[in-house]
């Protein structure tokens, strides 16, 4: 049965990796410096250290969310949008204006801060609804099916970042190098407004349908028959999860696989019900964000590790371990 | 009462009409794809259909909101898959979203059907662990959750299919006590002619999407049960009165 109380242990554990995640970095602040205003301390805390780390958290907390929403709309616990192609097609989408008309964008201030998410989240939308149409020919989606067609998403979202990058000049293709492998060193606070506006909107949207996306996991019809509006539902699914990924991916650029660890961690505590799974994802997901990046400062300090790379090699491990459980019970039954 | 009308679905359903009283089980039979589940799926309105009419109790079912809807109509699918670790108890309980039942009367009704359907060692159980009868029992259940206060139009496909002997008396039991005290209209696919003439009281006959015969316990003749399930079938009575019906294996 489901554990409300988990929600209890989150949050301080939030707080204190925020904490940490303030303190890590490769100048050591001075606690009642950074209460001066005019001091380099009061600066490097407020208009550094704080918008990353809430970047992160909000990033972490907004992937852990539309790992969940992606999970149930393809009723498959192994979906992530990186993995089904969401991600790179809002990447494909991004890497396109940053490399051909990256001017057009810096023109205007408005343009400059919702440009790249707007036309990322498009991206998202495109990919999104390509693999739900592909994947509801073969009417139940298989795990198989799914992730053949997100392997081909990729590769080609991938074939055409690579063909932009070859004809990008250099300083464009550092910046479209960096941005793909995940980073949070470019934070500002329009950023952290406009991620916690999508993020409170889309946790808000989800938690009112959470009984609902519970029963849209029996089946399309299953839920249909026990009084769910099943078209309006999957549209929601679809619209938040290409809106969460596709602010994330505009500013913190591609993080793997914490859509699809998060959720599984929070199923083992507290179970599959989304009225409880939804919260906590994105609580959960914030919290190892945070840990990530600060890690990732830490680990090569004073540079840093793209938090990307961190992501991928503790979730691909994560995955085939999935995997080989998945098949090892399917293999007895 | 139930009346459906232009029930048409390519050239896998072709009938006019269909109809079933209150407080009756109908018994749909036929071989394979010969339409009894694309039946139950228009009756339901899951299929897009112009023309089709499902008028139940005075009410047009098809023009209902979909949560109105639900609370009138039940129907139990052949899917049941769900990959998410929910538990027996869980899923049981969901039948119970689109109605509004108090705490009390959901835990009777629930404590009912558990212990009908002998659920009540399986309910700490996750969903995915569960063998296919097991599955299957779980699902019963949930829809029979989902019956309406009101008499109300309950559908089944194949319900039996993976159970033991035992367990298809159980639910047919469980059915017919239902059936008996709320007054509900049950439409079954069921593929045991013996267990469709003990509990059935209409049977739909049908052959490559046409009706061949919908009426009482004088319609399973073995000339008209030979032709709808291809094979030759043999009726005798026994001694308490019920009909036996068995399936002749010729060897030529």
């Amino acid at each position: 049965m489901s554990n409300p109380k988990a929600l209890l242990f989150s949050i301080p554990a939030l707080v204190l990796a925020v904490l940490l995640g303030l303190w890590v970095g490769p100048v050591s602040l001075d606690i009642s410096a950074t209460f001066e205003s005019g001091s380099t301390d009061a600066a490097v805390l407020w208009q550094l250290r704080l918008p990353r780390v809430l970047l992160a958290g909000l990033c972490g907390a907004l992937l852990a969310l539309t790992g969940a929403a992606t999970q149930t709309l393809f009723r498959n616990p192994l979906a992530d949008p990186s993995l089904i192609g969401v991600s790179a097609g809002a990447a494909l989408a991004t890497v396109s204006v940053v490399v051909l008309g990256g001017s057009l964008l810096a023109g205007s201030a408005l343009l400059s801060i919702l440009g790249l998410p707007l036309i990322s989240f498009a991206g998202g939308v495109l990919a999104t609804l390509l693999v739900t149409r592909m994947a509801a020919q073969y009417r139940a989606i298989s795990m198989t099916a799914l992730l053949l067609i997100g392997l081909a998403v990729n590769a080609i979202a991938g074939a055409m970042i690579g063909a932009l990058k070859y004809i990008a000049d250099a300083q464009a293709l550092r910046d479209a190098s960096f941005w793909m492998m995940g980073r949070f060193s470019e934070a500002n606070w329009w950023q952290v407004a406009l991620l916690m506006l999508v993020l409170l909107v889309s946790l808000r949207l989800l938690q009112g349908r959470a009984a609902a996306m519970n029963l849209w996991l029996l089946g399309r019809e299953e839920a249909q028959l026990l009084g769910v509006d099943v078209r309006a539902l999957r549209w929601l699914l679809i619209l938040c999860a290409s809106v969460g990924v596709g602010v994330v991916v505009a500013f913190a650029g591609l993080i793997g696989f914490v859509g699809l660890m998060v959720p599984h961690l929070v199923r083992l505590w507290s179970g599959p019900d989304n009225r409880l799974l939804l919260p906590q994802s994105a609580l959960v997901g914030a919290l190892l964000m945070v840990l990530a990046d600060a890690l990732s400062r830490a680990l090569i300090s004073p540079s840093e590790l793209p938090v990307g790379i961190l992501t991928a090699l503790a979730g691909g491990p994560f995955f085939l371990l999935l995997i080989h459980l998945r098949y090892r019970e399917a293999g007895n039954a | 009462m139930l009346k459906a009308r232009n029930l048409h679905f390519g050239n896998r359903l072709n009938l006019d009409s269909f109809s079933a009283q209150p407080s009756s089980l109908t018994v749909v039979l036929g071989s394979n794809g010969a339409g009894k589940s694309t039946l139950l799926t228009c009756i339901a309105g899951l299929l897009e259909q112009p023309a089709l009419q499902v008028e139940f109790n005075g009410a047009d079912l098809l023009d209902l909101a979909v949560d109105e809807r639900a609370k009138r109509l039940a129907f139990l699918t052949q899917r049941q898959t769900l990959d998410f670790d929910f538990t027996v108890d869980e899923v049981i309980r969901m039948g119970l979203h689109p109605l509004n039942l108090d705490a009390e009367q959901a835990e009777a009704r629930f404590d009912e059907i558990v212990d009908a359907l002998d659920l009540s060692a399986l309910l700490a159980r996750r969903y995915p662990t569960l063998s296919r009868g097991e599955a299957q029992r779980t699902q019963i259940a949930r829809i029979l959750m989902q019956r309406s206060i009101e008499p109300g139009l309950i559908l089944m496909d194949e319900p039996l299919t993976a159970l033991d002997l035992r367990h298809q008396q159980d639910v047919m039991q469980l059915i017919l006590r239902i059936k008996e005290t709320e007054g509900h209209c049950f439409v079954v696919v069921l593929h045991d002619i013996n267990i469709a003439a003990q509990f059935g009281d209409q049977f739909a006959l049908l052959e490559r999407g046409e009706m061949l015969g919908l009426g009482g316990t004088d319609l399973l003749q073995p000339d008209l049960l030979s032709r709808v399930f291809e094979i030759e079938i043999q009726r005798s009575v026994e001694a308490d009165g019920r009909l036996q019906f068995n399936a002749v294996m010729t060897n030529d």
